[in-house]
Order: C-alpha cells, then sequence, then structure tokens
C-alpha cells in the first residue's frame, strides 16, 4: 500500500514539475502561436545554473531569481532573432537551444550532482519524503499567478499578439514587444521548471533536458482533454502524461523507450481529437 | 489638415506612388477610387506609416511625420481593414475587444484587462444590437461578417482619430450587410465632423456618399471631383466605360 503510494505521490511531484513548462509552452504555443524550440535548452539552463550556484553554496532562494532571468534573457535572444532579424520562429528557437546546449555543459558539465546542499524541498524539516508538500502550493501558486496576469491589460494584449499582430499597431502598441515579452516569460518559467527538477532528483544531466519540449506538448494535449483554457487541466495534462510513462514502467517496458511512447502519445492524442471533431461536424 | 509634398514610394526598385501632391483639409470626406494595382491600399499605408514614402515630405497640421512609425500614428490615424481579421482579435470576446481597443493612446498597467471597458458605448451597442450580454460575451469569431465590421468600425472610433481610413470595409459583405455598415459609418462619420478617406471600387457608391472623389490611375491622383462636380460627374468619368453588353455577345 505504501508503495503504491509513493509512486503515486512520484507521478504527481514530477507532473507538478513538468507542469509549469506545460504551463510555458502554452503561453508560446496557444497564446502568442509561436513554436519556441528554445524551451528544450532553457530547460537544462536551469538545471544547469541552479546545480552550479548550489554547488558554490549558493541558497536557493537567491537562485531562483537568476535562474528565472538567464531563462528569460534566452527567451529574448529567441525573441530578437525572430523579431529584429527575421529568423523563422523554429529556427530562432533551434539556434538558441544548439547555443545553450554548450552554454550548460560550460556550466556544469555533462553530470553534476547537488549532493547535500539544502534545496527547496529541505524547508519542511524531516519530511524529506514528502515533496508534495512544497510543490503543491508553490505549482498552485503559480498558476493563480499567470492567470492573473493573463487576465491583466498586458495578458490581454499577449492574446492579441498571437491571433493578429495588426491589432498591436492599430492600437499604438509594438507587437514585437509582447512577442519577446511572452517568450522571456515562457523560457523564465521553463528555466525555473529545470532548476526545481535539479533540486528534487538531486544532480544535474546534460541529457535530462532533451525531448522536454514534447514531454510538455504532450502534457498540454492530454490537458486539453479537460479544457482548453488556462487553468488546472495543465497539471491534470502534466501529471496524467507522467502517469502513463509510471504505467510502462510497471509492464517492464524499457526505459529507452520513453521517448518513442511520448511521440506516438502525441500522434495518437492528435488522430483522436480530428477523429471526433470530424464525427462531431457529421453529427451536426 | 494633412499635406503630401511630391511623395513617392518605390518597392522593389517598382515606383507604386509617384510624386504625389495633395491637401486632406480637416472634415473632408473623401472617396478614393481606381482599379486594381493603381496604389490606393500603397496609399493608406504610407498614411498609416506602414509602408515610409522613399521621397517626398507628409505633414500633419504642419508637423512633419513623413518618418514616423506606423506605432505612433496609429494613435491619431484610424483605419479600417477591408479583411475583419485585421480589425480585431477573433479568439477574443466582443466585450474584451471592445475593452481592448480603448488602450489606444493609453499606457498598460497590471489592471484588469476589462478595466478600460468603454462603459459610454453600451447604448450605441444595444441599438445596433451589439449590446446584449450573450453577444458581449461571444468569441468575436462567431459573429456574422456584417456585426464584425460595425463592431470593428465602433472599435476603431472609439478615440475619435484625427484622420479615419476605410479600405473597403464592405468588399467582404453581403449587400443588406454592407449597406446597415455604411449607413451607420456616414451617420457617424458626418455627426462627428471626422476627416475620412474611403476606398471603394463601386462608382455609384462614391458618386453617393463622397464629398470628394479623387481618382487614383498608377501611381498618380488623375482626377479629383469635390461637392459641387458630384451631382454632374457619372460613373464612367471615375472607371472609364464598361460595355457589358459585350460579355453577352
Amino acid at each position: 500500500m505504501l508503495s503504491e503510494w509513493l509512486i503515486i505521490q512520484g507521478i504527481i511531484e514530477r507532473g507538478l514539475i513538468f507542469s509549469i513548462t506545460v504551463m510555458a509552452i502554452y503561453i508560446t504555443s496557444r497564446i502568442i502561436r509561436f513554436d519556441d524550440l528554445s524551451v528544450e535548452g532553457t530547460f537544462g539552463l536551469g538545471g544547469a545554473l541552479m546545480a552550479l550556484l548550489l554547488t558554490y553554496n549558493v541558497s536557493w532562494f537567491i537562485a531562483f531569481p537568476l535562474v528565472i532571468a538567464a531563462g528569460a534573457a534566452a527567451g529574448i535572444v529567441t525573441g530578437l532573432l525572430h523579431t529584429k532579424l527575421k529568423l523563422n520562429n523554429l529556427i530562432s528557437g533551434i539556434v538558441v537551444t544548439t547555443a545553450l546546449f554548450s552554454i550548460n555543459l560550460k556550466i556544469a558539465g555533462s553530470n553534476m550532482v547537488v549532493g547535500s546542499k539544502a534545496t527547496i524541498f529541505d524547508l519542511i524539516a524531516g519530511a524529506m519524503n514528502m515533496k508534495l508538500i512544497i510543490l503543491l502550493p508553490l505549482i498552485y501558486a503559480l498558476l493563480l499567478l499567470i492567470k492573473w496576469f493573463l487576465h491583466t491589460e498586458c495578458g490581454f494584449l499577449l492574446e492579441a499578439v498571437g491571433d493578429n499582430p495588426q491589432m498591436l499597431t492599430n492600437l499604438g502598441k509594438h507587437a514585437d514587444t509582447y512577442t519577446i515579452a511572452a517568450l522571456a516569460l515562457a523560457n523564465g518559467l521553463t528555466a525555473c521548471a529545470g532548476a526545481l527538477f535539479v533540486q528534487y532528483v538531486g544532480y544535474f544531466s546534460i541529457w535530462s533536458s532533451v525531448g522536454i519540449l514534447i514531454i510538455a506538448l504532450a502534457g498540454l494535449i492530454l490537458s486539453e482533454t479537460f479544457g482548453k483554457s488556462f487553468g488546472y487541466n495543465l497539471l491534470i495534462g502534466a501529471i496524467l502524461y507522467q502517469a502513463i510513462l509510471a504505467a510502462t514502467f510497471e509492464f517492464n517496458v524499457d526505459p529507452e523507450w520513453n521517448k518513442l511512447i511520448t511521440a506516438l502519445l502525441i500522434i495518437l492524442m492528435i488522430a483522436v481529437k480530428k477523429h471526433s471533431t470530424l464525427f462531431a461536424q457529421r453529427q451536426s | 489638415m494633412i499635406t503630401f509634398e511630391n511623395v513617392s514610394i518605390t518597392i522593389d526598385n517598382k515606383p507604386i506612388l509617384k510624386n504625389i501632391s495633395c491637401t486632406i483639409n480637416t472634415g473632408d470626406f473623401i472617396v478614393i477610387v481606381g482599379p486594381n494595382g493603381a496604389g490606393k491600399s500603397t496609399f493608406f499605408d504610407m498614411i498609416s506609416g506602414k509602408r515610409i514614402a522613399t521621397s517626398g515630405r507628409i505633414l500633419l497640421d504642419g508637423m512633419d511625420i513623413t518618418h514616423l512609425d506606423e506605432q505612433h500614428r496609429a494613435v491619431f490615424i484610424s483605419r479600417l481593414f477591408q479583411n475583419p481579421q485585421l480589425n480585431g482579435v477573433a479568439s477574443m470576446t466582443v466585450a474584451q475587444n471592445l475593452a481592448l481597443s480603448n488602450y489606444k493612446g493609453k499606457t498598460i498597467t497590471l489592471m484588469n484587462g476589462m478595466e478600460k471597458f468603454p462603459i459610454h458605448l453600451k447604448a450605441e451597442l444595444e441599438k445596433l444590437n451589439l449590446g446584449s450580454s450573450k453577444i458581449l460575451h461571444t468569441p468575436m469569431k462567431d459573429l456574422s461578417g456584417g456585426q464584425r465590421q460595425l463592431l470593428a468600425f465602433i472599435m476603431a472610433t472609439i478615440l475619435p482619430p484625427r484622420l479615419f481610413m476605410l479600405d473597403e470595409p464592405t468588399a467582404a459583405l453581403d449587400p443588406q450587410s454592407a449597406t446597415k455598415l455604411l449607413q451607420f459609418a456616414i451617420k457617424f462619420i458626418n455627426e462627428h465632423k471626422m476627416t475620412t478617406l474611403l476606398i471603394t471600387h463601386d462608382p455609384q457608391l462614391a458618386i453617393a456618399i463622397g464629398k470628394k472623389i479623387w481618382v487614383l490611375e498608377d501611381g498618380q491622383i488623375t482626377k479629383q471631383f469635390d461637392t459641387r462636380d458630384t451631382s454632374t460627374i457619372s460613373a464612367s468619368d471615375l472607371i472609364g466605360h464598361i460595355d457589358y453588353q459585350k460579355l453577352v455577345q
């Protein structure tokens, strides 16, 4: 019974951490409609920087704002490549992710163990196995904060820039500024998720960020089964994805197949969605 | 008053507007007609700042705005596009679009996005059947083409512009919706004495509503008619003679 609960707890915890990346992907692909591949690099950047700072005895409390700022800076670079150099959005993201791979290696090498350094999960002394107690209010607060932000005037303009950049020009605002701001926000969040993940597992690995975009996308597509707006559905989607991965462990599937399973899951979800839309159209 | 002094625009080494010199006086209602490719939309792009003049000067009440960017000009120049997609945010509700359009010329804050909803327009919206709670909460993409352009017109004039440009606003509408939009627009423009430019392909419409008519051909304003002429000019003066009989011969 206890071991089952530990498995479920692990699923929820990992799901909550990855839900931050799902929120980031929601902002880029659903709000500003910019398929941003740079999150692939900024997840690693967040992890590498957090690992390095912790090993230099910098408090996680101080490290977090630095990590988020670094992620946001990477997002700004992606935005500038796209808006100023007119690079295609996919290419802008790939360029930044490629550059970050080297930067992350230089920051933390291919692996860096956090070891016994104090992390955010040590906030509750003696409750090392209850990381959920830290993650749940933290992610919940983050979700509410972003949800609130998206309903502000600034959030309205982000929604507008994704749908019709000309509308911002009509209002006398610069569409590029809002595109860059959204990318900074999304990549800052992703770096934050990377930093949390490193503290959660206790080490940084350069390979942990490979496929993050697809993991987040899978979470996002799953979440859309429960609702299309920015809300709890994003958390459910991310947790559900982790549950599916955990189920494959239970069936003794080699973890090396994980990425293939994720890709197939995405194809399956999109195919089901397309089919159900067609079905609904035929019914009406 | 907007004055154009020998303004030209060249795109990819091809001259699109050629040495245009003209004046738009405050309160003018000018209809611009001309064939496809004459440079009508480029003329609007140049006024709105989407395209910067290659040579010449544009003066707004004596102030040189030739190199002012589109965002800065948008505060005093409004434009209604032919394509309803460009006039609003399709995924946002009617109420959100109205609030959004009231951000023009104002600082963006972290206040609730609906804070700037133009409550003073409620009665006007009711009259146009756009004010009900149901419609206000409908995403703009679910409105009919006519409703969308009507809403876009209201959004473009929330902050009264010093120059209002309408680029074939009825081109995508059925005749009934087009008439409804034009009736509302012309009444509104006349009541507010709004300086207006309107592009149309319809010579009858130009004659019916224009206080002045400019004919744009091959990047130049070739003919100008003022109020006195509109009672005597015919469609063929504006677009040449079209022999429909030839179609069935």
